[in-house]
């Protein structure tokens, strides 16, 4: 394998799931340890590999200097580090850069995860402590960014999201990328099916019998009970419910104010009837 | 302007450079000479060793850091910078003082380590680690029990046997919570970046002039989940060994210079003379816990 192998997606939107599955996958369908097996999907602007492979701190640039040096770095990860990462960056070329923090020639392929943006607002409050109204107008904000150090280190670079609806275009549309897209209700909905395809992408084992022991050990109530006995790193500082929340399709019907609802559709309307959200 | 004392170097520098001790050396002439004026963008015949940095066929290397300007290190101890029209004096001070220097240093054959350093007990101990473990908040709490800051980023070594460390400069560098909690303020203070909640707090205890022994080492580690706190020494060699490859700063232009071999020989040299340990610390643990078992530890 050459080049970097991307489990994308906007925040909140299953991929630790898939990492969940493919750290279970990658070892034979074994159960996992939230807490030591993630780590085989490393996440791309974890600081520690940015910095080994730029050969400099990154605490000591500028955020557009980060976002200039992102793709140079990202071409020497693919070449002397190629593997899975997840990644949460956004496709098109950030502000002041000259190209996307992932160029496509650094890219071997990306699985693309979409999930309804309302059920998105509600998870990302909960992660990130944030109101849902907050999320919402987050959502909107082309702006938004990850990774920013104040008045503190973050452990991961800066990486610039943006809004949902330019996230989810910048990877389905960008041109010349293997990629497989894959909505989050698709795959609750027909897992073993959807899995399949997600190993046949990957050139990994797609037999009926490995997919499901994988997804076994990756089900939501064995993380959520695990989180439940020993936590997760990964949780958020600011977090106000734990990482594995609901795991589920459809809570904004419920959980999401109407006002919010339609806000989400004036300012993601387009790309969610792209993707069949009504 | 005052020549300047880095490493046991004298420093000619066209830039002021109010973090080093004043030289006070005999008339020698400069080690290193810093001069500001035009650089080219690329360097003949350079190879690319790290996204910003080439280095040629004669050692001469050339970084460029986009809104701070362009550095072209020649082996003779010659420096040009090229400064960008908006960089700032503390901005091209951090990457002279920081990724310059380590090139330097490897190009003249000595070991720096990606380490703070504090004097303890007549001797030098360093603390190593990636960005965002520690290292320089530590130094802080030591400083503040008055013990002298010998480095900050990086720690340079004599290669000799024993290894003594060349001290740099007292200055450290701090993210504004740091600073907070211990008590200092950030007005006044230079910023590490504009714009950036990081700033450079000098030292007021007198620096280090001359070279002092390395009395132990302490590799900084965040405990991971599940994982206890405390202090182990390494005594297995091969993990030694790893723990200071990992910890040299920059240690891919030590290869790109040919270094390899004499860096491995000046880190077995440390692994058998010098006590290393791993301070693992949670994520929050406050910053002044360890100073009694790190001070307690050195002193044996």
């Amino acid at each position: 394998m050459s080049g970097l192998t991307l489990i994308a997606s906007y925040p909140k939107s299953g991929n630790t799931w898939l990492r969940a599955f493919l750290a279970s996958h990658l070892r034979g369908g074994q159960p996992i340890d939230l807490n030591v097996d993630l780590a085989r999907i490393a996440n791309l602007s974890a600081r520690i590999l940015q910095d080994r492979h730029a050969g400099l701190e990154h605490a000591d640039l500028t955020p557009q200097e980060v976002a200039l040096l992102r793709p140079l770095t990202s071409r020497r990860v693919a070449h002397d580090q190629p593997d899975f990462y997840k990644t949460h960056d956004c496709n098109f070329v950030p502000p002041g850069a000259r190209e996307p923090a992932i160029p496509a020639d650094a890219i071997n392929r990306v699985v693309y995860i979409v999930r309804d943006p309302r059920d998105v607002a509600i998870s990302l409050a909960h992660h990130f402590g944030w109101s849902v109204a907050a999320s919402v107008e987050r959502m909107a904000d082309s702006a938004f960014r990850m990774g920013r150090s104040s008045p503190c280190l973050n452990m991961n670079v800066e990486q610039w999201v943006s809004s949902w609806s330019a996230h989810v275009e910048s990877w389905l549309d960008a041109a010349g990328l293997r990629l497989l897209p894959l909505r989050y209700e698709d795959l609750l909905a027909d897992p073993l099916q959807r899995f399949t395809e997600l190993c046949r992408f990957l050139d990994l084992d797609d037999t009926r019998q490995a997919v499901s022991r994988s997804l076994e050990a990756s089900s939501f109530s064995v993380l959520a009970s695990q989180e439940a006995r020993t936590g997760f790193r990964e949780r958020h500082r600011a977090s106000n419910a734990p990482f594995f929340r609901a795991g589920g399709a459809g809570g904004w019907r419920s959980g999401l104010a109407p006002e919010l609802a339609e806000r989400l559709a004036a300012d993601q309307g387009r790309v969610m009837a792209r993707l069949a959200y009504r | 302007m005052t020549d300047r004392l880095l490493c046991g170097w004298r420093v000619r520098s066209a830039v002021a450079l109010p973090e080093l001790l004043e030289w006070q050396g005999d008339d020698r002439p400069p080690d290193l000479t810093v001069r500001l004026g035009a650089v080219d963008d690329s360097l003949p015949g350079g190879r690319t060793i790290s996204p910003w940095l080439q280095i040629d066929g004669t050692g001469t290397g050339l970084l460029e850091v986009p809104m701070v300007g362009r550095f072209l290190v020649q082996r003779s101890g010659d420096i040009t910078i090229a400064p960008q029209p908006e960089a700032r004096e503390a901005e091209i001070r951090l990457f002279l003082l920081g990724s310059v220097l380590g090139l330097v240093c490897h190009q003249r054959g000595l070991l720096p380590l990606h380490a703070s350093s504090v004097v303890i007990e007549d001797g030098a101990v360093a603390f190593c680690g990636h960005s965002g473990m520690g290292k320089s908040t530590l130094a802080l709490r030591f400083a503040q029990r008055g013990h002298a800051v010998v480095s900050d980023d990086v720690c340079v070594l004599d290669t000799g046997s024993p290894a003594p460390v060349r001290p740099s400069f007292p200055r450290l560098k701090l993210w504004r919570d740091a600073l907070e909690d211990a008590a200092l303020p950030t007005e006044g203070l230079e910023r590490n970046r504009r714009g950036q909640d990081k700033f450079h707090f000098i030292e007021p205890q007198a620096g280090v002039r001359g070279p002092i022994p390395l009395r132990a080492l302490f590799m900084l580690r965040r405990a991971k989940h599940g994982e206890q706190e405390g202090i182990e020494r390494l005594s297995a060699p091969l993990d030694i060994l790893a723990a200071l490859e990992t910890g040299t700063f920059r240690m891919q232009i030590g290869r790109a210079l040919g270094a390899e071999k004499a860096l491995f020989q000046a880190h077995a040299l440390i692994a058998g003379t010098v006590p290393v340990y791993t301070l693992r610390r949670l994520p929050d643990a406050p910053p002044g816990r360890w100073l009694d078992a790190i001070a307690a530890t050195v002193r044996g």
